[in-house]
């Protein structure tokens, strides 16, 4: 299998942390790929807000690009994914809307190009199985609760998950790594990214409430998958407290990052300096304490090996005697 | 006075079924897609409102509202509604069609859409400094801007900016993708607004005409 990788916008700059830790992941469970030649800008939400042909053309130009290194294309950032899935379904399903988008792209797209998200591709060409046998540090006592947000999620029928309102992938793969995974009642709500700017009233309530279930749920940190609800909840955060008269300071993870940290690459590996909420004490006690617990458990098992030596060595004796 | 006007919610029903395939005369108002809903506190119109007034043709007022502008586009409405309306796929198309008649649209979604897109077009990825600068001049409303300033320490220190944007190499064709699609877009809706006039002047003529004959025009 030929996969091609399209980083998307985001993931030069603005998240580096996300792109890093994902090809390093990739890199630990040997995971080929090859980047999208020159590729362009998905549209992201204003294209499709602006021209319905617009969005799926500038999406198909990326089709088009990646069906030189092969028929698959893992995107990992959500909105890149909703925008190329969305072309690949109508594009494929209709010729004739094939045609009308070809007639505006310089050269046209002919191929087959199935679109994969990270957790969906982690699922169906990784696996669970392949993930927790390669798993090197304990994260057992990092409490977590995984964000999908609206676009892993909804609709259901595009995503490949489960249900609407409680996708399971990302819940999957985590609890794979050994992570402690909570269940809440938050995972599909939306942060307000697509209105972020122009209306950030919105932003700023959705995000608020989203940091506050988490911690209802027990967690201690927020995993998500995507830029834009990465950046809303760990960039904007001090926004967020600032609006709401909270004080808030919930690291957020990248599932990538999370994934990384549990097969045994360093913070720098996955780029943990990043983040603009500092994760790296909250995993660093929580793998002291994974280790601490694991100490004492081989001190007990030793303990109860030692006594039950003994005890043997007793009845030896008491039977010789 | 509310004129309802079946003329034009037959056409905008025909026009909806075609392009998202979704038929508003489904929707029998439970307000699931408001309950649901994340910006409805926002919005002028709920979506449920929306629905109706699709219905009874009140469609210059739904593409002037800010209802479909601040549409989040979560999804959340069309994954609950019992109907199986596609509520999110009607707002976005309402959205493109505001956008290609050309309507002055509340907010300022208008400015941020034009900005991004406007930075696409010329250097094919999106340069995120610059696409914000774009959006701030667009706004005319420095407190804005301001709000957001305090963004750009934490990302320089963690070297999350691009400074100086650079072309991509695909960039003339994306340029060249933005400015056709956005001229058929346009075009496609001048002509069928000429279309709809035509037709209304017709009526009326034909209405004053059987008026004189001492007919009841239908």
């Amino acid at each position: 299998m030929s996969l091609a990788y399209y980083p998307g916008c985001s993931l030069r700059h603005s998240s580096a942390e996300f792109d890093r830790s994902t090809r390093r992941v990739l890199a630990v469970l040997g995971v080929e790929y090859e980047d999208v030649p020159d590729w362009t800008c998905c549209g992201s939400t204003p294209a499709h807000m602006m021209d319905h042909l617009l969005a799926q053309a500038l999406a198909a130009r990326n089709l088009r690009q990646a069906s030189e290194v092969g028929d698959e294309l893992l995107a990992p950032c959500p909105s890149c994914y909703q925008r190329e899935k969305n072309a690949e379904i109508e594009i494929h399903k209709s010729d004739e809307f094939r045609a009308e988008v070809n007639e505006v792209l310089d050269k046209p797209y002919t191929g087959h190009v199935v679109v994969y998200a990270l957790p969906e591709f982690l699922i169906k060409f990784v696996g669970e199985e392949k993930i927790a046998s390669s798993v090197k540090t304990d994260l057992s006592q990092l409490r977590v609760v995984p964000y999908y947000g609206c676009l892993l999620g909804r609709p259901s029928e595009l995503t490949g998950e489960c249900d609407n309102e409680q996708p399971m992938m990302m819940d999957l793969i985590l609890q794979a790594a050994g992570v402690d995974v909570k269940w809440w009642n938050y995972k599909t709500e939306c942060c307000g990214a697509s209105v972020g700017m122009p209306k950030m009233e919105i932003q700023r309530r959705l995000s608020g409430k989203i940091l506050d279930q988490a911690l209802a749920a027990g967690a201690d940190a927020i995993v998500v998958c995507c830029p834009l609800c990465h950046v809303n909840l760990d960039l904007k955060q001090a926004q967020i407290n600032h609006y709401l008269g909270t004080n808030y300071e919930v690291p957020i993870l990248y599932l990538s990052q999370v994934l990384g940290l549990a097969l045994g690459l360093s913070a720098d590996d996955v780029m943990l300096n990043k983040n603009v909420v500092d994760p790296e004490p909250l995993v660093k006690k929580a793998i002291a304490a994974a280790e601490a617990i694991s100490a004492e458990e081989q001190r007990k098992a030793a303990e109860k090996a030692a006594k039950s030596a003994a005890r043997e060595k007793a009845a030896d004796v008491e039977a010789k005697s | 006075m509310i004129r309802y006007d079946a003329d034009q919610a037959a056409a905008y029903r025909a026009k909806l079924l075609d392009r998202v395939q979704a038929d508003v005369r489904d929707c029998y108002q439970c307000g699931n897609c408001t309950a649901g809903c994340p910006a409805a506190f926002t919005f002028d119109y709920m979506p449920n409102q929306v629905m109706r007034m699709l219905q009874v043709g009140l469609v210059d007022q739904v593409l002037d509202s800010k209802a479909i502008q601040l549409c989040v586009q979560c999804l959340t409405c069309t994954a609950r509604c019992p109907r199986n309306i596609d509520i999110a796929g009607i707002f976005e198309d309402l959205k493109t069609i505001a956008t290609a008649q050309e309507r002055g649209v509340p907010e300022h979604v208008k400015t941020f859409n034009e900005a991004f897109m406007g930075a696409v077009a010329r250097f094919g990825q999106l340069p995120e400094l610059y696409m914000m600068a774009m959006f701030y001049l667009g706004t005319m409303n420095p407190k804005m801007a301001m709000a957001d300033a305090g963004l750009a320490i934490p990302m320089v220190i963690k070297g999350k900016m691009q400074f100086v944007p650079r072309k991509a190499k695909g960039a003339d064709e994306v340029s060249r993708i933005y400015k056709k699609t956005m001229d058929k877009a346009k075009a496609r809706e001048k002509s069928e607004a000429k279309a709809r006039a035509e037709s209304l002047k017709a009526n009326v003529a034909g209405g004053s005409a059987a008026a004189q004959k001492g007919e009841v025009p239908a």
